[in-house]
């Protein structure tokens, strides 16, 4: 996946402008309360430095969870809590002990596209497409 | 083809779960390493139980694995198997396998290391412990003639249910005295001997009736709600229900108390004498829930009206689990009408009543009929 760093792209009246073509085939995606935002949020990822054909893809680029919302699917999952991954990932480090778990950050803004909360440090990230996952994810931080 | 059927660990997608082998059986995968094509997974066969001890904290993700041969498997992200080996715990890079005792979730740690006697009860990897109190039991030792008989059957009963679930020789219970109160003790199923021709194609399928014939004892004595399967069987059986009544008998008339863990539910599960009697009395004189038998099949016999020799009658066959079982016995005068208007052959929905003769076998009484569609399915209830 060729992905370029991430562009300011604002309306008229500042409001973040997003390109979600790549979502215009499903109805009402990303959902109404996905909202931008700017902040920081984690990720997880198998290789170092992120593979750019097998990290952060999708639920449906993966073809997985098929019986989930195809909206949901198309979403990549961050994290607002770091302590809270960390935590998740040392469980399963126990479990997959020869399996690498590497922990990127990223500083998200409010046009790289639009979050959702599904618990309390868990998000689904609807990506913009001038911009891509690998991009604003850079920093390892575990 | 792996596709998963049952998720046991998701992180991102699956990475613990379930899928059926080519021969229709159950295999048990585990991710080991992740490649940008493929995953890499242990695998092996497994059945029902073994996942169920899994997700109960019953056995570790090792344990789970090793109880068959083990298996390397490489799957490309279309579920193709793209290559397999035979693996050994030996022959595989130190730390392949999560350490022994590693749970299949943080969860299931925690609430063993909050519970000793849970904790017990999982170490001992018995099918199950039982205590005795009330009566029978002082200081710490139990009085011989209600335990011996409380063995004896318990061991007719599990021997009644296993051959009702179509097990052709009866699961060896042992039992050992190993806690460390005298009148607690641990339960364990030996194993039948498969026939030869089997031993390869029914690798867990004895083991699984076996233990499904443990859990039906256990669920039958101890579950205030009894489970649907449980009271089918103790309408449908008569030795079950002579050996249900006489266990119930004893602990009630010795107001003895049971309690009781199983590897399919390891909390703790008390019946008292009280409950006992209360339970007696139902299976005795076939009360709530055991009064009525509701049966769909066709109708394949009936008479409406008295005969010179035959009062009305009916008969009714089940075809479940590629087997006929009939039902007969006479009419109550409240269904006759309605039977008069169901044609032979077709297929009914019908409540009976069941009537107990002498403790030696059972018989039928239909007290109503409807007919059903043609694709209705068979079934007892």
């Amino acid at each position: 996946m060729k992905c370029e760093t991430p562009t300011e792209s604002t309306g008229p009246s500042g409001e973040a402008k997003h390109d979600f073509s790549w979502l215009a085939d499903l109805k009402s995606c990303p959902p109404p309360d996905a909202q931008p935002i700017d902040g920081t949020f984690y990720v997880f990822h198998d290789f170092d430095p992120p593979s750019t054909e097998a990290d952060f893809r999708t639920a449906a680029q993966r073809g997985q969870f098929e019986s989930l919302d195809e909206c949901a699917r198309r979403s990549n999952s961050v994290w607002s809590d770091l302590a809270a991954l960390k935590g998740r990932v040392a469980d399963l480090k126990k479990r997959y002990p020869l399996r690498p778990f590497y922990i990127s950050e990223g500083h998200v803004k409010k046009e790289h596209g639009v979050v959702k909360d599904s618990d309390k440090s868990h998000c689904s990230f609807w990506v913009c497409g001038r911009t891509c996952m690998h991009a604003i994810f850079k920093r390892r931080v575990v | 083809m792996v596709r998963p059927i049952d998720v046991l660990i998701e992180f991102d997608g699956p990475l613990t779960f379930t899928f059926e082998r080519r021969d229709g059986g159950l295999a048990l995968a585990h991710l080991a390493a992740v490649g940008t094509s493929a995953r890499r997974y242990l695998a092996s066969n497994t059945s029902k139980y073994i996942v169920s001890d899994l997700k109960g904290g019953l056995l570790s993700i090792r344990e789970a694995l090793q109880r068959s041969q083990l298996w390397i498997i490489d799957v490309s992200s279309d579920g193709v198997i793209a290559a397999a080996w035979h693996a050994t715990s030996d022959n595989l890079p130190e730390g392949a396998l999560p350490a022994e005792g590693v749970l299949l979730t943080p969860e299931l740690e925690n609430k063993q290391a909050a519970d000793d006697k849970l904790a017990r009860f999982v170490r001992s990897a018995t099918d199950g412990q039982i205590a005795f109190g009330g009566a029978p039991v002082e200081h710490h030792s139990i009085e011989l003639g209600f335990y011996g008989k409380f063995c004896d059957r318990a061991n007719e009963l599990l021997k009644q249910i296993a051959a009702n679930l179509g097990l052709q020789k009866s699961p060896p219970l042992y039992v050992g005295m190993s806690f460390q109160s005298s009148y607690g003790v641990e339960l364990r199923l030996g194993q039948t001997e498969p026939a030869f021709d089997d031993m390869f194609v029914k690798e867990f399928d004895d083991a699984d009736k076996a233990r499904e014939a443990f859990d039906q004892m256990m669920a039958m004595l101890m579950d205030e709600q009894q489970r649907p399967e449980a009271i089918t069987m103790v309408k449908t059986s008569q030795p079950v229900r002579h050996e249900f009544g006489k266990i119930l008998e004893l602990i009630s008339t010795h107001t003895a108390t049971i309690v009781v863990r199983t590897r399919t539910q390891p909390e703790e599960r008390k019946l008292s004498d009280g409950q006992a009697a209360d339970r007696l009395v139902r299976v005795r004189r076939l009360g709530y829930p055991y009064n009525y038998l509701y049966v769909t099949g066709i109708l394949i016999g009936g008479l409406t009206k008295k005969s010179n020799r035959t009062e009305p009658n009916f008969v009714i066959r089940v075809q479940k689990d590629k087997r006929d079982q009939d039902f007969r016995g006479p009419v109550s005068p409240g269904a006759i009408q309605k039977l008069g208007l169901v044609s032979l052959e077709s297929p009914v929905r019908a409540k009976l009543s069941i009537t107990d003769e002498d403790g030696k076998d059972q018989s039928y009484t239909l007290e109503d009929i409807d007919p059903v569609s043609d694709n209705e399915p068979h079934s007892i209830s």
